[in-house]
């Protein structure tokens, strides 16, 4: 059976994308080896992806209304509202060699961990192409790739219980988006776990299910540790630009 | 000075969002071009080497043509690369029409 390093981890969005990027470095160059790390955006953030305009994918009134920060990530997907009470997001960061080369397959692969993990709480969560899980229809997770120096980099959202509401009231969704998926808002196209339960998930039910669902979807033993120098060294010499806004708004 | 702006986006179904914006001034040099939108490309870069190839140069059916080998460099999930290509071509033809255009009065 495969072990893999388990990180367990909670901080602000600035650091949570330098670290994931740092790792993706540092498993390339081999100086790591293959990592699920498990974590909290605390305080809420909205990420965006690498292309996306900030001002078009986000309701920037809105956002610093509420205390909510934006932060692009290093990967391309869409916006994403990630609630400190609500959302646990993954990382795996894995040698290119353990992932299709195929971007779909690879997508559904790495994904694995959080179909089983809803499956797990009871519901029946399943994914769909190109990068997104969803209960009966309506998305929980999606998510987002990134390779580099013959290693992958694969985040995504667990939405266990997400306020909707806000996610809602966060983003922007082009018309084009929801005339496609003949919706009129973004509102009717998510669901959280806890939702479809019709009961509150709590977060420690939700890692949890989540280190049971990935071990089985990568046939893994995940072994709990510490994040190392390297990594916590790499990813501060990150946060710089995470938190810069030339980086945030290099597409306004 | 006299400017000229296109954004041309496409969704195909199942696919993803891509919106692209060209902005010319009046002797068709581009002012900005951005590419935005939800899709994937690896390596990211090679979307901004495109942006920044654009930037400060007179739009012409040579730099048109140039696109297909900066396109061909780039591997695009979430919209094909045939369609992401007419899209950008299609944005750059219609701002060297409107050039023209404008030159001809």
């Amino acid at each position: 059976m495969r072990r893999i390093r388990l990180i367990i981890d909670e901080g602000p969005a600035e650091y949570n994308m330098a670290l994931d990027e740092a790792m993706l470095i540092l498993r390339g160059a081999g100086l790591i080896s293959d990592t699920l790390r498990l974590y909290v955006f605390n305080p809420p953030a909205v990420t965006i992806g690498y292309f996306q305009s900030v001002s078009k994918s986000v309701d920037l009134n809105f956002i610093k209304e509420n205390n909510i920060v934006v932060v692009r990530r290093p990967t391309g997907g869409g916006a994403v509202y990630h609630d400190t009470s609500g959302e646990i997001t993954y990382a795996i960061i894995v040698s290119a060699e353990l992932a299709p080369e195929d971007l779909v397959e690879s997508f559904k692969f790495l994904a694995g961990g959080v179909v089983e993990a809803a499956r797990i709480l009871g519901a029946p969560a399943e994914f769909r192409p190109l990068n997104d899980i969803v209960i009966g229809g309506r998305k929980f997770s999606g998510q987002a790739q990134l390779r580099r120096l013959g290693a992958v980099l694969q985040h995504g959202t667990f939405m266990y219980d997400t306020n909707l509401d806000v996610l809602a009231k966060s983003l922007i969704v082009p018309n084009i988006k929801l005339k496609e998926k003949s919706i009129s808002s973004i509102r009717e196209r998510v669901t959280t776990i806890s939702e479809y339960l019709g009961r509150k998930v709590s977060k420690r039910e939700a890692i949890e299910a989540l280190i049971k669902g990935f071990e089985k979807a990568l046939n893994a033993e995940l072994i709990e540790s510490e994040l190392s120098e390297p990594e916590l060294a790499l990813a501060k010499s990150l946060e710089w630009k995470y938190r810069s806004k030339d980086w945030t708004y290099m597409r306004p | 000075m006299t400017y000229f702006r296109t954004a041309k986006v496409i969704k195909e179904k199942g696919g993803k969002y891509v919106s692209i914006e060209v902005e010319v001034n009046g002797e068709c040099v581009v002012k900005n071009a951005r590419i935005t939108g939800d899709f994937f490309a690896y390596p990211p870069e090679a979307v901004d080497n495109i942006e920044k190839y654009l930037a400060g140069k007179k739009v012409t059916p040579s730099l048109i043509e140039d696109m297909q080998t900066l396109v061909n460099n780039v591997v695009l999930a979430g919209v094909s690369r045939d369609r992401f290509q007419n899209l950008l071509t299609s944005a750059l033809e219609e701002v060297m029409k409107a050039c023209r255009k404008s030159a001809t009065k």
